[in-house]
């Protein structure tokens, strides 16, 4: 007579089709991420108050670059997205001295006011980091990692 | 100068990825269609019958349940581990190795939920405040549950709602609120107060005013263990268990926070809001109390309105916390979708802290040791699977509940037609849950 006699049944079939589309429909590589490293970083740093960032040896590096300008910050987008494992560069430039922070990914460089401080980082985990400066508590740009 | 900053954010790191678009629409397309479904399909008389429903378990587990040696050792459990965090929140550096922020947000606040869900309202057992008072009634040789006055009726759980917006304002708002000095201004404030509120009301000030226990007593209403009006324990189906949640004054304002304030999290994380709080002349801290009460205003007053709606169209007035005990698998779901990988990656983490509450280097009971497996955060298809899942599933049993409530209380030619506001408001936050996992 009823035909949703228990909320139970549905569940029971919803839960593996959100499961499963979610699975085979968008995304496949996640078999690929399977080893469970930690949200692994590495970076390298410098400070180059006469050589402008393009000008420096890997060319071919993605480039995120920002500036901090009476407390705004500008940049060409609020979020990049960035392929896991791969290295990029940052170059945050800034009118006040401050401190660069990659927030879940403990990466963290000085800021001199108005020279340009370049920042190579490569996030191995997925997931959304927030790029930000510590002394202004400013939200520069947030990293998709995937 | 390190140390400012890193606490602009609560705990936890790295955040979710936004879910994929065509989850998101899969799941709003679920909701929508699952819930017109309900109503033309589910049953038009009540079914559920509350705290009178469920399968008695034998009845030598109630007595183990309700022995006094169970109680005590939890007690005493509940008092050790407070005083061993409130030990590290005191005397240990106020850093990012500092335990104290993790089990306070994640261990407590966030693991409330699991522990809630699988065994019933759990923080009352184990509350140290509730414990403390029951001791100082012990010492005094007075009666713990008898007040200096009887609390009002007509005050119900309004405290616990307005202690549950006090704490997750200091959750997601106040300033350096990964802080020990400022998670310990705030626990000395809400201890204070939770203890001369005992002493003026009796112990039922803790069932009405702690935070935690209002929120593990709502979830709780979710589990498949329940107690029947003669006091036994029964398994019972979760939407049975949720029927019985009395509908006190203030239930809908409690779980108006609950839902809002998990909505406000999200969309806090966005860049648009930084941009805007940075931007806005106000401050960050005032930006953020306005967005925490207007998120959770909203919610109260949509749902309000909605019961109005349904009230007015069945020709009955009905008042919202006869309907609140719906929101509150939506809220669940919400919050399994929202805080699942801070809670599993952030809970290890703080079990590692918790080896070291001084940071001296110790080892202590070898948690230290423990390695963190951080296997589900590379697992981004299936992180967002499960909260799409979570939040459809909490909006489906919202929806149930909803009906199951309506069909009892309007009269059955106009139930259905009445529960259309009802629903219109639970797929607004449905869709609105959605779109924050999408956009956020």
């Amino acid at each position: 007579m009823h035909s949703f006699r228990r909320p139970s049944a549905w569940l029971c079939t919803l839960v593996p089709l959100l499961l499963s589309y979610g699975l085979a429909g968008c995304g496949g590589d996640s078999g690929e991420a399977a080893e469970p490293a930690p949200a692994s970083t590495t970076a390298s740093l410098s400070t180059e108050p006469e050589s402008p960032p393009t000008a420096s040896a890997s060319p071919s590096l993605p480039v995120i670059e920002i500036h901090i300008v009476d407390g705004e910050v500008h940049t060409d987008a609020d979020r990049v997205e960035v392929a896991s494992g791969t290295t990029t560069r940052l170059v945050v430039t800034s009118d006040v001295d401050d401190e660069l922070h990659i927030h879940g990914a403990d990466e963290t460089a000085a800021l001199v006011a108005n020279v340009p401080t370049t920042l190579e980082f490569t996030i191995s985990e997925p997931g959304t980091f927030d790029v930000e400066t510590h002394d202004s508590g400013l939200l520069l740009v947030q990293l998709l990692v995937r | 100068m390190t140390r400012a900053a890193l606490i602009a954010h609560g705990v936890g790191g790295r955040q979710d990825l936004p879910i994929p678009f065509a989850l998101a629409v899969l799941g709003a397309a679920l909701a929508l269609v699952v819930s017109f479904l309900i109503l033309g399909l589910a049953w038009k008389e009540s079914r559920y019958r509350g705290d009178d429903s469920g399968l008695p378990l034998p009845e030598a587990l109630t007595r183990a349940a309700d022995s006094p040696w169970l109680r005590w050792t939890l007690r005493i459990l509940g008092l050790a581990v407070a005083a061993y965090v409130t030990f590290a929140a005191v005397a240990g550096p106020d850093l990012a190795t500092n335990p104290t922020a993790g089990v306070v947000y994640v261990l407590l606040w966030v693991g409330l939920v699991p522990a809630s869900l699988l065994l019933g309202p759990v923080w009352r057992l184990v509350n140290p405040v509730r414990t403390v008072h029951l001791l100082l009634c012990r010492v005094l040789r007075l009666d713990p549950a008898a007040g200096v006055r009887r609390l009002p009726s007509w005050v119900g759980v309004w405290p616990a709602a307005g202690w549950l917006l006090a704490f997750t304002w200091l959750e997601l708002v106040a300033p350096d609120r990964a802080t020990t000095p400022v998670i310990r201004a705030w626990f000395a404030v809400f201890v204070g107060v939770s203890l001369v509120g005992a002493v003026a009301f009796g112990s039922r000030w803790f069932d009405r005013a702690d935070p935690f226990e209002a929120y593990s007593t709502l979830v709780g209403r979710l589990s498949w263990l329940g107690r029947r009006r003669d006091g036994r324990l029964v398994a019972r189906r979760p939407l049975e268990n949720l029927d019985g949640l009395p509908a006190r004054p203030g239930l809908t304002a409690a779980v108006a926070v609950l839902l809002g304030s998990t909505m406000y999290d999200s969309a806090s994380a966005s860049p648009w809001w930084a941009r805007w709080t940075q931007e806005s002349s106000i401050g960050a801290t005032m930006a953020g109390t306005i967005g925490l009460l207007a998120s959770a205003a909203l919610v109260y007053a949509t749902f309000a309105f909605a019961v109005w709606c349904a009230g007015l169209v069945a020709g009955i007035r009905s008042h919202a916390d006869a309907f609140a005990h719906s929101v509150v698998p939506i809220a669940v779901g919400y919050v399994i979708a929202h805080y699942l990988t801070l809670f599993v990656l952030e809970g290890q983490h703080t079990l590692v802290l918790l080896a070291d509450p001084l940071g001296t280097g110790a080892n202590w009971f070898g948690l230290g040791d423990l390695t963190e497996n951080r296997w589900l955060a590379n697992q981004p298809t299936l992180v967002a699977s499960l909260q799409v899942a979570a939040i459809v599933i909490g909006h489906i049993l919202g929806i149930v509940s909803a009906h199951d409530r309506a069909v009892r209380l309007f009269p059955a030619r106009r139930a259905l037609v009445a529960q259309l506001p009802l629903l219109a408001v639970m797929v607004g936050y449905t869709v609105t849950g959605l779109l924050l996992l999408f956009a956020v």
